[in-house]
């Protein structure tokens, strides 16, 4: 956890400038998304809003006090927007990156940077965590292949939004976050559904790769009974 | 050791591959007991980046230090770790900053900055250097650093 989605996911709200009673946005219930939702709540944020559509994060999502909202069932931003009174929510964070699709798995590499330049009020920030890269050969339009995509920047400098991006500087926050959990006061591992030996990273990759249900993150131990043959 | 190594998109297999060991005064040896798939290995795994076949996946290890080199005296034999995703040296411009996820020294291209390590049984790290703030029990958190021959896009 302190490796990489922890620091991460709190990075997103670090990038986003959440605060105590903000109201805060996270698109992508992954392992970092999760993160993202549980630094926000650590940090006061007084109403978390995580889009997904796999029912399972989104579960995960509600257990952590969070407001789960299926975007294959409604439009995650008029939802954000009527959670908010209309304003949209005081910050978000991106935690799907550049191969976010539609609920048919069609992709659209600026799904998401849309959808939060939409849902966050004017003068919000936003801290994109998720993976966006500068050539993507596999990408879905000409775009999309050069690492590009089509970004509602006219509506983003309109609403005078920062944007934050980039992987995360762990040790920045590793020490911190450690503490936390040392101190009981936050335990990421709730995401956690399978201990498994390192044998079995074929069919946990498999899984994990299909959002199988109930997969929601692998640890894998390298000398686990079992592992080793 | 075993690794979970890439083979092509949606093929991962374990295999074993050289044993990390000692290379430099400031590396650290650590035996990883956990190690976590991350979603950011999917983009890989799918073959969705430039990561080659034949390298190994992981980047979000912890483990217990083994052996340290000459120049570590900071962490310690039996010390449990956690290895942050970022290959950083700790005394780069950005790295003084905490901008460890943009170290200039461990990006193998001089115009980029950054750079993020791997799964096996064994990860070579100097983590002596920089960072390895290490605590007893479960939690602990420390540096790593993969003599990883070309990296691929940033993960996170
Ligand atoms: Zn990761
Ligand atoms: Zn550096």
């Amino acid at each position: 956890m302190l490796a990489d989605i922890f620091p991460t996911g709190y990075h997103a709200t670090e990038m986003a400038g959440v605060k105590p009673g903000d109201q805060t946005v996270i698109y992508g219930a992954g392992p970092v998304g999760l993160m993202a939702a549980l630094s926000a709540t650590i940090r006061g944020a007084g109403k978390v809003m995580v889009v997904d559509r796999q029912p399972d994060r989104l579960r995960l999502a509600e257990s952590i006090g969070a407001i789960a909202i299926d975007d294959s069932k409604v439009d995650p931003v008029q939802v954000v927007l009527d959670e908010t009174m209309g304003l949209g929510a005081d910050n978000g964070c991106e935690c799907v990156g550049y191969q976010a699709h539609e609920p048919d798995g069609q992709e659209q590499a600026s799904l998401t940077m849309n959808r939060l330049v939409a849902s966050v009020r004017f003068t919000g920030s936003i801290g994109a965590v998720g993976v966006y890269v500068p050539q993507d050969p596999g990408g879905s339009d000409d775009l999309a292949k050069q690492g590009k995509i089509a970004l509602d920047f006219g509506m983003l400098w309109f609403k005078g939004l920062h944007l934050g991006t980039g992987q995360a500087p762990v040790k920045k926050y590793n020490r911190q976050l450690r503490d936390l959990i040392a101190g009981g006061k936050a335990e990421p591992s709730f995401i956690v559904s399978h201990e498994l030996p390192l044998e079995q990273a074929p069919e946990a990759y498999d899984h994990f790769d299909k959002r199988d249900d109930g997969w929601t993150k692998v640890v894998l131990h390298p000398a686990m009974a079992g592992a080793g043959a | 050791m075993k690794a979970v190594v890439y083979e092509g998109p949606r093929q991962v297999s374990v295999k074993d591959v050289p044993d990390a060991r000692i290379e430099r005064p400031t590396d650290v040896l650590v035996r990883v007991t956990s190690a976590n798939i991350c979603g950011s290995d999917l983009h890989m795994y799918e073959g969705r980046t430039d990561f080659e076949t034949g390298r190994w996946f992981g980047h979000e290890n912890l483990g217990e230090v083994v052996e340290v080199g000459d120049g570590v005296d900071k962490v310690k034999v039996g010390d449990w770790v956690v290895l942050p995703f970022n290959i950083a040296c700790g005394h780069c411009k950005n790295c003084e900053r905490q901008l460890t996820n943009y170290c200039l020294t461990a990006q193998p291209e001089p115009q980029m900055a950054g750079a993020a390590f791997g799964f096996a049984d064994m990860g070579p790290g100097p983590a002596g250097r920089q960072s390895c703030c290490g605590c007893r029990g479960a939690t602990s958190t420390a540096c790593g650093w993969a003599r990883t021959r070309k990296r691929s896009r940033p993960t996170t």
